[in-house]
């Protein structure tokens, strides 16, 4: 906290959070909506913090895509309504943080350009609201390839990531790099935007911090988990996002170097998410998959947070958790609501329910 | 089966013919046990890969519901727009037994993580295994489809052999034995007419001496 009109504007927005906080779904909720028919939950959500954007989309959608279509809407303006409660520095650097809806569009787009997909195909895959759903529609619609997005996108605020993020070479081989380097660009605004506004953005410093490393984390063990991971031609200076708190990119180099798995966990142990690691590393190399780590390292991101938020109740953490609650909401009734549509059993959706 | 003449060298030809329908029945029935013990071998071989590929299907359908309920249907769709390579797969021949039998091999259905076109830092990993699990399932359904390909192979080559084992011992064989058997007493009858011929030709000319 800067000064005084930050603290001030803390505890408004903290107090309207903490009343939008009473209204979300609860663990029980999720677990009386898994035991629904799908059309069951597509009634409860008419009748629940849904209901505007269910009655928005149902002219045009229907089933379980009007469920996700209003979850992913309601996330999107749930993001919107909360910046609305900042002023200045701390509305720009909760846009930054907030920009991963339109990051995912963008490579979308992106993806869809590369592979010659349909503007329709591409149009139906994109998250609703947004730039790319909205201002930039026309511009990204009327390029043909990757170089001709560039040209169209000229002006905006994504030419100088995606410049960056496609370099000079003409051939692309794979949308891979730009989408890491994308994703790298969007963590490296997210702290610029925080570099330069004083002591009042420590805790959300540290908060993007802790984030980066879990990701970074994720990521070494995704490729050293990986299908033939000893073939594996990824630079780490691409995959890794720089910036983190407890793992800089040397370390994580360092990390990446090790070739042993049994090894490389034990070398993670030793860091604030270690007692997960040892914990869950058994298992993991038993079933030679990594994914129950990776499930509880996403939690333990959020727990922290949580704990974070409720030491600090006049900061940015608060609203920070609430919106990452928010997010988990809607994962958990997309889960529900795609994972009856899929077939899953209602015990495997308890079982996937964030909580 | 043709008229035989009931004499010598008919009777030479005859058991030299059965000899051999002997000898090839022999030789066919060794071979319809060898096929069926390999037949039985690749029965069990081939269930398990039924069996894994059953189990294999079900954990790419729960992979693939998963990260769709978990990411959302346009966030799987979106990374399905970076599949570039089809798998390309081969048919080749190879013979087990004297039987051609198809081989079925396949490339690019394993990809490494660096290689499904989708960055790693910002696409779940749920759906990086959803993608791994039908590229498991790709690989199980071609071992199965060749090895169904085999078995039926082998099955129509014992149904084959199994017919002309059959044939030569309840129709060629039994024929042939009995074509032997009745030159052999032919020709039996024969000797004895020509002996009593001889006698009487011999009482004959006694008497007449």
């Amino acid at each position: 906290m800067s000064n005084g009109a930050s603290l001030h504007n803390y505890a408004y927005a903290c107090t309207r959070v903490r009343a939008k906080k009473t209204r979300m779904l609860k663990d029980d909720d999720y677990m009386r909506l898994a035991s629904m028919d799908l059309d069951s939950v597509a009634r409860y959500m008419g009748e629940s913090e849904y209901r505007e954007e269910i009655a928005e989309l149902a002219r045009d959608i229907s089933g379980v895509n009007l469920i996700e279509g209003a979850t992913d809407m309601n996330l999107a303006s749930t993001y919107l309504n909360v910046m609305k409660l900042f002023n200045g520095n701390d509305r720009a650097m909760l846009g930054y943080y907030l920009n991963e809806l339109e990051l995912h569009n963008l490579k979308t787009i992106i993806r869809g350009k590369f592979r010659n997909v349909d503007n329709d195909d591409i149009m139906s895959n994109l998250i609703p609201g947004g730039d790319f759903t909205g201002r930039y529609l026309n511009l990204w619609k009327a390029a043909s390839d990757i170089p001709e997005l560039l040209r169209a996108l000229e002006g905006t605020r994504y030419h100088k990531d995606l410049t960056l993020a496609i370099g000079p070479d003409p051939y692309i081989k794979s949308t891979a790099s730009i989408e890491d380097t994308l994703d790298k660009r969007y963590y490296a605004h997210v702290l610029d935007s925080i570099r330069d506004m004083g002591s009042g953005t420590k805790l959300f410093r540290s908060f993007i911090k802790r984030e980066i490393d879990i990701r970074n984390v994720i990521t070494l063990l995704r490729v050293k988990f990986a299908f033939d991971t000893e073939k594996v031609e990824l630079s780490p200076d691409l995959i890794f996002i720089p910036g983190g708190q407890e793992l800089d990119v040397d370390v994580l180099k360092r990390l990446y170097a090790i070739t042993n798995r049994r090894q490389l966990l034990s070398d993670l142990e030793k860091y604030s998410f270690g007692y997960i690691i040892s914990e869950k590393s058994g298992e993991a190399l038993e079933v030679d998959r990594p994914t129950d780590i990776i499930t509880s390292l996403e939690a333990h991101h959020r727990k922290s947070t949580g704990s974070f938020a409720t030491r600090n109740p006049l900061s940015i953490l608060p609203v920070i958790h609430y919106l990452m609650l928010k997010k988990n909401e809607v994962f958990n009734l997309r889960l529900i609501a795609r994972g009856k549509e899929r077939g899953l059993s209602p015990d495997k959706i308890r079982e996937l329910i964030i909580t | 089966m043709r008229e035989y003449k009931p004499t010598r060298s008919e009777l030479l030809l005859v058991r030299k013919n059965l000899a051999i329908a002997k000898n090839g029945h022999q030789l066919l029935k060794r071979r319809q046990d060898g096929l069926i013990a390999k037949f039985f071998s690749m029965l069990d071989e081939t269930r398990e890969s039924r069996d894994e590929l059953r189990k294999r299907l079900k954990l790419a359908e729960e992979s693939i519901a998963i990260a769709v309920a978990i990411e959302g249907i346009f966030t799987v769709r979106s990374a399905a727009f970076t599949r570039h390579e089809s798998p390309a797969v081969e048919v080749s021949e190879k013979s087990i037994m004297g039987i051609t039998v198809p081989v079925v091999s396949a490339e690019n259905i394993r990809k490494r993580i660096d290689q499904r076109g989708f960055g790693i830092i910002g696409t779940s990993h749920r759906i990086g295994e959803a993608a791994k699990a039908y590229e498991e399932l790709m690989e199980a359904v071609i071992k199965v489809s060749e090895m169904e390909a085999v078995i039926k192979k082998l099955l129509d080559d014992i149904e084959g052999t199994r017919r002309r084992v059959n044939a030569l011992e309840f129709n060629i064989i039994p024929q042939l034995e009995s074509v032997e058997r009745s030159i052999t007493m032919r020709l039996e009858e024969m000797e004895r007419e020509n002996i009593f011929r001889l006698k009487r030709f011999k009482n004959l000319a006694e008497a007449t001496a």
